[in-house]
């Protein structure tokens, strides 16, 4: 039975993927049909999961059979947000709603700290040598090489420029000002292109990954199951 | 109509340059990078009374690089014998992460609760993570089916955030910054990211500011990171995959140097037929 069941599972994906990439040869129903399934599994497959790795063990477990009644408070409160579609009781889920936000902007707060702090400080950075033609410039970094110095510098311009970029409370009238805003423009145009180029991989990693299933993996069409 | 069918030949060659690799098993040696390195070494370093956390945040759409991410780390921590458990706060993540680790579980003979874990998928990742952060025992309580964690040998010594050696994210979303903000930052827990390869970028100052101890760049860190594990050459699901991707840059390149030498050709054929 669970060797058939393999069997269909397996078919199923492979009629899948073709019909996904039937796309490549132009638009059609078979496409449109598959692409609102792939949609609807996943939502599906969320609420059943939802249900069996959380609700169930840390909701229905310990209130059906641990006895733990007080965590049918919890239900309660959350029944709150349907009252939404009661005009008249539709107060009550901005209770819930108003809760759960001033929730999120104190953990926001907390992120924003936790975060990003350590970088503001490792933006700091030593820009001189340990030594300079044999005196002792900065002796708190000893162990520091010519490479890493550059990438300070590097990292110090291109920091500056694309944070003159960015600053809007007065106009770019200066030349200064402006060349540096143009060096931050720059700076964000090659990153962006570094990312487009990743972009690219990502898309071919995951042709990559649909073909081994179609033709070597031993869980698809290629294994006992296909 | 000629532009479609150039279009689909593009398509058959692409498919053609991903595909053999499979069958003449041949692999290109990935160089490996410092991020790859310097995790390796974060998993080397974990002691055996302590946990690693695999978080799995990825579905369908970024199997191609996740994928061979989790496969590679799994293989690393089942040789090495370390203790680990998967989650997720997204559903599908962990179910990949079963599918995958039952299966190297019989190669490396690592049963289930003994060597590893499923803590499943988890809603409300900020509250799940405070409250890991003072108790992760208590926070997850039992795995994916139910069973109390206290039963299971593999969480043997494992309450507080001290018990976790490390934790990988991989993921194709910002979660990592959650784990950072709520629970590997104010609990001083080590915390590695396998991203996918557009989000590379936006990881690197996290490296450098000692936030993250190491990094598997999309499909390319899950081959350097198999080179670390089982040699340059070996024919792993990363390698042979990343083989497949390097054929098709080389095809991509090939042609836009062919596209681009048939429009210099038929440009100067064109100005010297008009001089003529």
């Amino acid at each position: 039975m669970s060797d058939v069941w393999t069997t269909i599972t397996v078919l199923a994906g492979a009629v899948s993927t073709l019909a996904i990439f039937s796309l490549l040869y132009r638009e059609n129903p078979v496409y449109r049909f598959f692409e609102y399934l792939f949609i609807g599994l996943a939502a599906g497959y969320g609420l059943v999961l939802t249900w069996s790795d959380v609700l169930y063990t840390m909701w229905y477990i310990p209130v059906f059979q641990q006895g733990a009644w007080w965590w049918m408070l919890a239900f309660a409160a959350g029944l709150l947000y349907y009252t939404i579609y009661i005009r008249k009781l539709a107060w009550m889920s901005r209770l819930l709603i108003g809760t759960m936000m001033g929730l999120s902007a104190g953990a926001a707060f907390q992120q924003v700290a936790t975060q990003y702090a350590p970088q503001i400080a490792a933006s700091f950075r030593p820009l001189l040598p340990p030594t300079w033609l044999g005196v002792a410039v900065r002796g708190d970094s000893p162990n520091l090489t010519w490479q890493q110095l550059v990438n300070n510098w590097v990292v110090l311009a291109i920091l500056v420029s694309v944070m003159a970029y960015f600053f809007f409370s007065f106009e770019h009238r200066s030349a200064v000002m402006r060349k540096t805003a143009n060096l931050g423009r720059w700076m964000l145009m090659i990153s962006f292109g570094a990312i487009f180029g990743q972009t690219v991989m990502a898309r071919m990693a995951l042709a990559v990954s649909r073909l081994w299933f179609l033709l070597v993996d031993q869980r698809g069409l290629a294994g006992p199951g296909g | 109509m000629l532009q479609d069918r150039t279009r689909h030949v593009l398509y058959l060659l692409l498919a053609a340059a991903i595909a053999l690799p499979f069958f003449t098993g041949t692999v290109i040696p990935p160089t490996v990078g410092p991020e790859a390195k310097a995790l390796y070494k974060a998993v080397e370093a974990v002691p055996n009374n302590k946990i690693v956390i695999l978080s799995l945040e990825y579905e369908a759409g970024t199997l191609g690089e996740n994928l061979p991410q989790t496969r590679a780390l799994m293989n690393h921590l089942m040789k090495s014998g370390k203790r680990f458990a998967i989650m997720g706060f997204e559903p599908i993540g962990p179910v990949y992460g079963q599918i995958e680790a039952d299966e190297l579980a019989a190669k490396w003979h690592r049963p289930y609760g003994k060597y590893w874990v499923n803590w499943g998928y988890r809603t409300a990742y900020v509250q799940t993570l405070k409250a890991m952060a003072k108790d992760v025992a208590a926070a997850i309580r039992t795995d994916h089916r139910g069973v109390p964690l206290s039963k299971l040998p593999v969480m043997r010594g494992i309450h507080s955030p001290k018990d976790v050696g490390l934790v990988i994210d991989i993921t194709p979303s910002t979660y990592y910054e959650a784990w950072m903000a709520f629970f590997t930052g104010p609990a001083k827990v080590k915390m590695a990211v396998a991203p996918t390869a557009v989000m590379v970028s936006d990881i690197f100052p996290y490296l450098d500011s000692g936030q993250m101890v190491g990094m598997l760049k999309g499909l390319a860190g899950a081959a350097q990171y198999e080179a670390l594990v089982f040699g340059r050459t070996s024919r792993e699901r990363g390698i042979t995959w990343m083989t497949s991707v390097s054929m098709t840059h080389i095809l991509i390149i090939a042609l836009i140097i062919l596209g681009n030498a048939t429009e210099i050709i038929t440009r100067r054929r064109k100005a010297v037929g008009g001089t003529a």
